[in-house]
């Protein structure tokens, strides 16, 4: 596993140092790309004596200045390694940064960012005691990193096969090609998780050539507020800026009412014998119905490589993630369904599901002590009043689930590190809690699966689920919120 | 022996006796120029390191001992000398690392004992 080193080299004046202290590693797991990016003389000249060097793990390349994005593009394009590690010129790597980055990326291996902290240093090296302007926090989600712009800063090692899904690093031409950072940071959120590292593992040079002091606090704002609408506009956020200046304020937006004609029905089925038996099923009647056939998609395997490559075949507002077994549905309940979803203004939803012995499918209460992952039926899901209960829930089982399509894009649809999608889904639905999404069981009632699988889930899915969720339970141990009861359906 | 790889002898050569008649700043020519002649060979490092330290040039000083025990890991007066140049940096959290390292280098390696005092005859 190799870490790719990525210096674009512009000031010379503390390049020597940058690049001993990547030559200097105490993990031989690197590899370093330089660019002289048209930078001073000095950068060129240290640059020279390094080539003439022909150390085995350093390249370095010549060209003309193209701006900090372009720079960074280019030497991701022409470096090779599982990860990147960008670095700037005139700072520093602590002498196991990348032994430390990479034995949690080893960890983690659902990360697609993985950041660590950073000290300043002042122009000789030393530490310097002053208050980060960029914090290391616990990230203030509401939707991702869109309104948490400012909580970031360098280190961060990037996963090669989540930089390679997304458009790359890119600027903004009028700040001298600035805000690549923030950029990709929002591209990779949407491809993984960004995981944290609480550890000192970069030094970052405050001196008067500093390329942020060049680009001023207002333009730094002004970057943000563009970065943010426009993740906004990609994914379809529900989120809607209420202030001009800074700090930027978002509140969640209202959104039209959600039609049947606006729903993707994605099928999960077991091969053909399961599709032909499905003829009592939801498909059928969506067929009878005559919903368009592009609003149909079909699963023939129950596995979420199959499932993701669906997800991403949808076009429709909505998501509705269906057993291909679920019975007893009609167009009227299907309504009903979508009402209350728009009621409770929900981004995920998922039906009171009866299995052949009347109970219904309600998460297991116990997932959230010991972190297990049986969704299994069970009763007294009930009120008091013998209603069925509408609940905010932290996840949702893999039967029957609506979504909307900015869901699936805000989290890059289902983690395919795990095996069985019963503990995929959890996972999927707990990123979207991360990411402030809205999930509920709807007490719409009418929906039955005769043959309910016990699923027991593998011990690496639940361990993985264990590493990547046991140490968060402000996402999964949250308070149950009771819904009020949803005004009767439109017809 | 190839005659660059000679050379560097007679810098670092000329270097340590600068160096040990406390004229740093006249010796880190010299080891510097050792340095650039083998720069595999990781006593040369901490040669040079030592230098930059005698001249208050600590980071330069730190990145060259981070060099040594990179090339030489068992090198425990290159660790300390990392853990010296860290701490004048106030790096601590990487200056506590480096002596945890050093520590157990330590425990590994055979430590000096003075001899057992002679019975009194």
């Amino acid at each position: 596993v190799i870490v790719s080193v990525e210096i674009p080299a512009f000031k010379g004046e503390w390049l020597q140092r940058c690049i001993d202290s990547v030559l200097y590693q105490s993990s031989p797991n690197w590899r370093l790309s330089l660019l002289w990016d048209g930078g001073d003389d000095s950068s060129r000249r240290v640059l020279e004596k390094l080539q003439k060097r022909n150390h085995p793990k350093v390249t370095v390349h010549f060209g003309p200045n193209r701006g900090i994005a372009k720079s960074r593009r280019f030497l991701s394009e022409h470096s090779q390694g599982d990860y990147i590690l960008p670095v700037d010129d005139d700072d520093v790597l602590p002498f196991h940064a990348v032994e430390r980055l990479l034995s949690v990326a080893e960890q983690k291996p659902w990360a697609a960012l993985i950041r660590g902290q950073r000290r300043f240093i002042d122009q000789e090296g030393r530490l310097l005691d002053t208050r980060p302007w960029f914090p290391f926090e616990p990230r203030h989600y509401q939707h991702g990193m869109v309104t948490d712009l400012w909580n970031h800063c360098q280190p961060y090692l990037i996963r090669r096969s989540a930089y390679d899904r997304t458009t790359g690093w890119e600027g903004f031409e009028d700040m001298r090609q600035a805000g690549e950072d923030c950029d990709v940071y929002l591209k990779l959120e949407e491809m993984g998780s960004i995981e944290l590292v609480d550890e000192v593992l970069y030094y970052y040079r405050v001196s008067p050539r500093q390329a942020s002091v060049a680009l001023t606090k207002a333009a730094g704002f002004e970057m943000w507020r563009r970065l943010a609408d426009k993740t906004i506009e990609r994914i379809g956020l529900p989120l809607r800026r209420v202030s001009e200046n800074p700090p930027f304020v978002y509140e969640r937006a209202e959104r039209p009412p959600s039609k049947l004609e606006a729903i993707d029905f994605v099928f999960l089925a077991d091969g053909d014998s399961a599709r032909d038996a499905a003829a009592g099923s939801l498909r059928a009647m969506l067929i009878h119905h005559g919903f368009p056939g592009d609003a149909v998609h079909v699963v023939a395997e129950r596995n979420v490589t199959a499932l993701n490559d669906a997800l991403l075949r949808t076009r429709r507002p909505l998501v509705c993630i269906v057993d291909d077994t679920i019975q007893g549905a009609s167009a009227e309940e299907l309504e009903v369904l979508v009402s209350s979803f728009d009621e409770h203004d929900l981004d995920l939803a998922a039906p009171i599901v009866r299995t052949a012995d009347g109970s219904s499918v309600a998460p297991d209460a116990s997932f959230t002590h010991r972190v297990r992952a049986s969704l299994a039926s069970r009763t007294g899901w009930e009120a008091a009043d013998g209603a069925a209960k509408t609940t905010r829930e932290p996840w949702l089982h893999d039967h029957f689930m609506l979504l909307r399509r900015e869901v699936v894009r805000a989290v890059g649809g289902l983690d395919d590190g795990f095996r069985e999608l019963p503990v995929a889904t959890v996972d999927f639905c707990l990123r979207a809690v991360e990411r402030d999404f809205r999930l509920a069981y709807l007490s719409t009632d009418g929906y039955t699966a005769p043959g309910w699988p016990a699923i027991e889930p593998t011990p690496p899915d639940l361990s993985r689920l264990h590493a990547k969720w046991g140490a968060r339970p402000e996402i999964w141990d949250r308070e149950r919120v009771e819904l009020p009861k949803p005004e009767p359906a439109r017809k | 022996m190839s005659p660059r790889l000679s050379r560097y002898r007679i810098y670092s050569f000329a270097g340590r006796l600068l160096f040990k008649a406390r004229q740093a700043r006249l010796a880190l020519p010299f080891l510097e120029r050792a340095v650039e002649l083998n720069p595999q060979l990781g006593p040369l490092h901490t040669r040079r390191a030592r230098a930059l330290m005698a001249l208050g040039r600590w980071e330069e000083a730190a990145l060259g001992f981070q060099a040594a025990v990179v090339l030489d890991p068992e090198a425990m007066h290159a660790w300390t000398g990392l853990a010296t140049a860290l701490a004048n940096l106030s790096r601590w959290d990487e200056a506590a690392i480096v002596c945890e390292r050093a520590s157990v280098l330590g425990s590994r390696q055979q430590v000096y004992r003075p001899p057992e005092p002679r019975p009194a005859s």
